[in-house]
């Protein structure tokens, strides 16, 4: 088994235009002797299955894509960002791929979006959406998966009183109720609710 | 604007120059604390660098949320200041906001050991995490578990620094990218009253957490960070219970000539259940009799992401599946200012134990104790030092850094060595005027390892029995070494614009 490297190539811009705050960057990845581990797809039939035992290197793995972010600021009360990612991968063959082979980086999707945004709707009292969008994607046993938006939701109120800080919050995430699978196998929950509270002095 | 990188001469890969470079490194190593010592006690050396950076001019930051900065260089979240719906409580709550970051969660509740984090499709076997700039993954045996995300809390974390790719020389094996955590270590005041922050919260799956901290110092010689925090939740799958405390201790002590030693603990003891198979469907007639529909299904093909989460049967009592794991992170830390430059050595150790009780592979409710495995002992260790000369100000124009480091991994119960990292690197921030900044950097590492090999390469088509140990020329020993330059090219375009291109040849640790 031979160590892993990479040639590592990027190129990027950051451009303020005061109210909007644009970030892109491209990637490319070409990572020589990649290891690949399968072992935890490995059937009983082949033996122990130890992890181990079934790692073998790729001579080239290539990564590549680009980021774009931006971040809007309107006033003191509004303030949100969004982030795209766009990546894609290539493998080259080995003569060892088997039904139960996968690749780590099949796991995750081509395109995705993030955006989290605050509105603040009184004096400490702060709006929170947290949204993300999911490209489909392949499970390890190489079937297909479902894009998915989630949207999670809270608010948060700041005060102070007798020289101390006091912070609650309460929130809800998945608050649209999608049927999703971040992992495959098993879908994850609803509404999942819930409140902090908190006190610096 | 249009930008030109110089290419990077041909890599010169294994050069076989074992024997010199061992022998430098026990001379550089023995040398250069030595150096220390020496400069320390040299009145007029020690605390001639002055606190003033080299005026680099206008740099284009982008705020896209209260605590986070992002440069061509790197996100920085300040964690005091962020904020998300929901608790902040563990890394991959924050990283989950954070674009370009990709965040699979096995519980959404709660960080657990099965979760995985990667940046540009390439996860934490291809990162180095890191606190206070030391290196924390492991080596990943027995079960892939590289990094285990529920042991990092936050509660003393004062910022999370993020690098995308491996374009810095200052940080190991990082092909996919860097996530640094630094640690608050108290404060240099002579004001006794300290800062005391409590906070707890509720929520759904009969989900709670309290955590307390207490940071502060004591006339200007000593400053002091604790803290204290459990999170408990019932899981919604099956069996997916976990409960996670944590202790967190920083001890700072203010020297003359500005010299600092910080001492710092992070201990995690993680309770987590393994979800098992919940599906009226299931093959196994015994599994699909036991399904409860007050929990969600699981299926038996659902994706692992860790190997020791192999599909578990639907039992309980003595026949949990579970695993108890208590992790340590000790560092201590040495800094002074020393002509030019800052000197830095950092001592470091993570300890990593766990009890797992689970099934193994082929595991059948008709006779579920013949695959179970009860408390299976594993443990990890890695262990190192760094020396470093950093922000060396040489002719107003450049700031070097240059550094050793030296690594042991692994499985002290089996194997306490399977790797030995030695490495070395140099890095100059050269400013030429106030738009150009060039970043050349080279790091060299010397790697012993106890490597991991296939049988398919063997030329074997199964798995021999009794493999690796009945098999000829199976050993696991290698050597491998060679140098790993970098070149960043920054332009201030404008004062609203920042290009910035990077070329790297990067390392990794070959594990799985």
């Amino acid at each position: 088994m031979d160590p892993e490297s990479a040639w590592e190539y990027e190129l990027g811009i950051i451009q303020d235009f005061k109210f909007l705050t644009v970030r892109a960057a491209g990637w490319y990845y070409d990572i020589d002797d990649f290891i690949n581990d399968n072992g935890i797809t490995i059937p009983p039939s082949e033996g122990s299955g130890a992890g181990t035992d079934c790692l073998c290197n790729i001579d080239h793995v290539k990564l590549y894509g680009g980021e774009l972010e931006a971040t809007i600021k309107l006033g003191d009360r509004f303030r949100a960002t969004a982030a795209y990612v766009y990546q894609r991968h290539s493998v080259n063959d080995t003569g060892y791929e088997h039904g139960w082979t996968y690749y780590l980086p099949d796991l995750l999707a081509r395109n995705k979006v993030k955006l989290l945004a605050r509105y603040m709707v009184w004096e400490d009292g702060w709006f929170q959406l947290s949204s993300r969008y999911v490209d489909a994607r392949k499970s390890q046993r190489g079937e297909g998966m479902s894009p998915y938006i989630t949207v999670d939701v809270g608010f948060e109120q700041k005060f102070r009183f007798d020289q101390m800080e006091y912070v609650v919050s309460i929130f809800c995430n998945n608050v649209t109720g999608e049927d999703y699978e971040e992992i495959a196998g098993y879908e994850m929950p609803e509404y999942v609710w819930g409140f902090q509270v908190g006190v610096k002095f | 604007m249009a930008i030109t990188v110089s290419k990077i001469g041909e890599e010169k890969r294994r050069v076989k120059l074992k024997g010199k470079w061992k022998q430098f490194w026990n001379v550089f190593l023995v040398n250069g604390l030595a150096f220390i010592m020496v400069a320390i006690s040299i009145p007029g050396l020690a605390g001639e660098k002055e606190p003033k950076p080299i005026d680099i001019g206008t740099i284009t930051v982008m705020a896209p949320q209260p605590g986070v900065e992002i440069t061509t260089e790197r996100t920085i979240i300040n964690l005091d200041k962020f904020e998300r719906p929901g608790d902040v409580r563990t890394l991959t709550d924050v990283l989950t906001e954070i674009g370009g970051i990709d965040v699979q969660r096995s519980n959404p509740l709660m960080a657990s050991p099965g979760d995985e984090v990667s940046i540009r499709g390439l996860n934490e076997g291809r990162m180095v995490i890191e606190i206070d700039g030391r290196r924390i993954n492991h080596t990943g045996h027995y079960g892939r578990y590289i990094v285990d995300w529920s042991t990092l809390n936050l509660d003393d974390i004062e910022r999370i620094e993020i690098i995308r790719g491996g374009h810095s020389v200052l940080h190991p094996f990082a092909i996919g990218g860097v996530i640094n955590m630094i640690t608050k270590k108290g404060k240099k005041t002579d004001e006794p009253k300290p800062d005391v922050s409590f906070k707890g919260g509720y929520g759904r799956c009969d989900t709670y957490n309290v955590s307390g901290s207490v940071d502060g110092g004591v006339g200007n010689i000593v400053g002091y960070h604790f803290s204290a925090s459990r999170g408990d939740t019932d899981g919604y799958l099956r069996n997916d219970f976990q409960r996670t405390d944590n202790l967190n201790g920083h001890l700072s002590f203010f020297l003359p000539r500005d010299a600092t030693f910080t001492a710092g603990a992070k201990y995690s003891d993680v309770d987590y259940g393994f979800p098992v198979i919940n599906d009226p469907n299931d093959p196994d007639p015994g599994v699909a009799a036991r399904y409860d529909d007050d929990y969600p299904k699981f299926k038996k093909s659902a994706d692992q992401l860790r190997h020791l989460n192999w599909p578990q049967l639907p039992t309980t009592g003595s026949l949990r599946p579970e695993w108890k794991k208590h992790t340590s992170y000790l560092d201590v830390i040495f800094q002074m200012p020393l002509g030019p430059g800052i000197v830095n050595v950092h001592g470091f150790w993570t300890e990593g134990r766990r009890w797992t009780s689970s099934y193994g592979k082929g595991a059948s409710m008709e006779d579920p104790e013949k695959k179970f495995k009860k408390d299976d002992f594993v443990d990890d260790r890695t262990k190192g030092i760094i020396c470093e000369y950093r922000d060396i100000d040489l002719f107003d124009s450049h700031s070097v850094t240059a550094g050793t480091e030296y690594q042991e991994l692994g499985w002290p119960d089996k194997d306490p060595i399977i790797y030995n990292v030695k490495s070395a690197y140099i890095q100059d921030v050269i400013h030429l005027g106030d738009r150009w900044t060039l970043t050349p950097g080279i790091r060299y590492y010397d790697v012993d390892m106890d490597v991991y090999y296939g049988w398919w390469e063997m030329g074997y088509d199964s798995q021999p029995p009794g493999w690796p140990f009945s098999a000829d020329n199976s050993g696991k020993t290698d050597n491998d070494d060679g140098f790993y330059p970098s070149l960043k090219v920054d332009f201030q375009a404008t004062p609203e614009t920042a290009l910035y291109a990077a070329v790297s040849r990067s390392y990794r640790l070959p594990c799985p």
